[in-house]
């Protein structure tokens, strides 16, 4: 295959994810750089694409178009002939129902008059007719009192059985996001009122400049405690001083790292101001730590996706080195398909970041160069 | 709902089924209107055009019995907006001979690429779009936009495979030129 073949297929591909499964193509891109270059265009340009066609409709024709079966009956009922309207009118009469309901009991009437007098058959009398009746009533009985007999449940029984086993998804992961943020929040209440010692502090102003979101601090307490400390230089951000949020309880480094990635910006934000007055243990107000956060927000905002990421990047060995993480080219590589690509996309400005804290691998947002 | 193909969709939606045509909306309604408002730059004339097209499916229901849905209704769409052209009479009706284009290779540093943001790609994108001449802008539309595949493009303009794929890349020639452009003046701009 040759780049002109290449790129003629890429142009016409569907989807994106049609180049791994071209084994030709696959080959021919990993050997030329002009062609994974194209593609790699061509990735950007329907992203775009993708999000222009994606961008939401007025609201009003929104609601136009899903009015549009209700329209179109309408219309569809009000073009019917003149004869079909009127019978559909008799027939929702009360005329019309007081007939039925006439003619119906009359002939339920007529039918138990001729069959309760049959000529030439006296079924009261005649003694086998008796005896008939008696048989019929031990085979069948009206109603069955065995309680071995399956009995329908009560529709109770059933609407509560059924509520057990289809819990939505959607609303489980809602309920697990509150309960985790509840958590954080106890959890940085806990830590209220303790100081930031003159060490905490030396690690925070030594962070490599427009680095980390947050890093975990080797130099963590042997009561299990660790810091957590946002890393953005202090020319840019100002003086952070960050008692409450820099410490953060944790059972394990795993889950330490798990909740340093999901305490996002925002989130942290949100929490800080919920915390009491009181929280001013080294002279700086819930206030201002938040602003002071604000101000360095675009830095330091971290994402949940990263453990998904590194999670990704562990299991295929790919944490060897520190740098910024290309996805088109995992793409390009087959590690991932394109959904996570699109699904793992940065916010603009910003690329993931692999960094090691120690030993310890952790995906982080950057500023791209 | 969310794993069935638009056709069945349909099929529950002629029944009375308000969430599968909340679905069809949801898969169709906004590629619809993006199609009208880049080939007409109206965002009135774009909703119009765009509850017409869901109005006519369905009035029209019983002509569509197999095939591809989405198919059918960017033909309605494409079929919409010649007449739309045809009744402003202001410009010409898109020609069906396309003037040459040569390849000219179009290349983007690496480099250059990859410090494009997602959304000055889009910027770009919409730029270049009003660029382009009326049969590019609409084969773009419809396989950018609609997501059409080229067979799909092919079945939507009524031509045959080879004369469509023709068009796509004639259109995409042109538009690799107009957004090389574009990325190039940017990074010159850095630059200075």
């Amino acid at each position: 295959m040759n780049c002109e073949e290449s790129k003629n297929l890429i142009v016409e591909m569907n989807e994106a994810d049609e180049v791994s499964s071209n084994a030709e193509l696959s080959a021919h891109l990993a050997a030329c750089s002009t062609c994974r270059q194209f593609l790699k265009y061509e990735l950007k340009m329907r992203d775009g694409f993708e999000e222009i066609a994606s961008e939401p409709l007025p609201a009003e024709v929104a609601r136009k178009i899903l009015a549009v079966p209700r329209i179109v009956s309408n219309e569809t009922s009000a073009a019917s002939p003149e004869w079909v309207k009127r019978l559909s009118a008799f027939i929702s009469s009360m005329t019309f129902k007081i007939a039925l309901a006439s003619g119906i009991t009359g002939f339920a009437a007529a039918i138990i008059f001729l069959r309760g007098f049959t000529p030439g058959f006296d079924r009261h009398s005649h003694p086998a007719a008796e005896d008939l009746k008696q048989v019929k009533r031990l085979e069948r009985p009206l109603f069955n009192r065995d309680s071995s007999f399956p009995q329908p449940a009560s529709t109770t029984t059933v609407a509560a059985a059924g509520a057990a086993v289809t819990i939505n998804p959607e609303l489980k992961k809602k309920l697990e996001t509150r309960s985790r943020l509840t958590d954080d929040l106890l959890a940085l209440k806990a830590e209220e009122g303790i100081g930031v010692t003159a060490e905490r502090k030396a690690a925070v102003s030594e962070h490599i400049p427009g680095a980390v979101s947050f890093s975990l601090d080797e130099n963590a307490d042997a009561s299990g405690r660790f810091a957590m400390a946002p890393a953005a230089p202090a020319a840019e951000t100002g003086e952070l001083v960050f008692d409450e949020a820099e410490q953060v309880s944790a059972e394990s480094d795993d889950k330490a790292q798990d909740a340093m990635v999901m305490a996002s910006a925002p989130k942290l934000k949100e929490v800080l101001r919920s915390l009491p007055t009181s929280a001013k243990s080294s002279g700086v107000t819930k206030s201002e730590m938040a602003d002071s956060f604000a101000v360095s927000e675009a830095e330091v905002i971290s994402d949940p996706r990263a453990v998904v990421i590194l999670k990704f990047l562990e299991s295929n060995g790919l944490v060897s080195e520190e740098g910024f993480i290309d996805l088109d080219d995992l793409f390009i590589k087959g590690y991932i398909d394109n959904s996570q690509r699109r699904e793992w996309r940065a916010p603009d400005g910003n690329d993931w970041y692999l960094t090691r804290t120690g030993n310890r691998p952790a995906i982080i947002l950057r500023r791209k160069p | 709902m969310e794993n069935m193909k638009p056709e069945e969709l349909w099929q529950k939606a002629l029944t009375g089924d308000q969430q599968a045509w909340q679905r069809l909306y949801e898969l169709f309604a906004s590629r619809v209107y993006q199609f009208f408002l880049r080939n007409t730059r109206n965002a009135d004339l774009a909703a119009d055009k765009t509850q017409e097209v869901f109005l006519k499916i369905f009035r029209n229901r019983e002509n569509f019995r197999y095939g591809s849905l989405k198919t059918w209704i960017f033909r309605i769409a494409r079929n919409l907006l010649i007449d739309e052209w045809r009744r402003a009479g202001q410009r010409e009706i898109p020609s069906e001979i396309l003037p040459d284009i040569i390849d000219s290779g179009v290349q983007v540093e690496e480099s250059v690429i990859a410090a494009i943001e997602h959304q000055q790609m889009v910027v770009y994108i919409d730029e270049c779009l009003d660029r382009l001449e009326e049969p590019d802008r609409m084969a773009v539309c419809l396989v950018y936009i609609a997501g059409l595949s080229i067979p799909e493009f092919a079945e939507v303009m009524e031509v045959p495979l080879g004369t469509a794929k023709t068009r796509v890349r004639h259109a995409r020639l042109r538009l690799d030129q107009l957004l090389s452009e574009k990325i190039q003046l940017k990074r010159f701009e850095k630059s200075v």
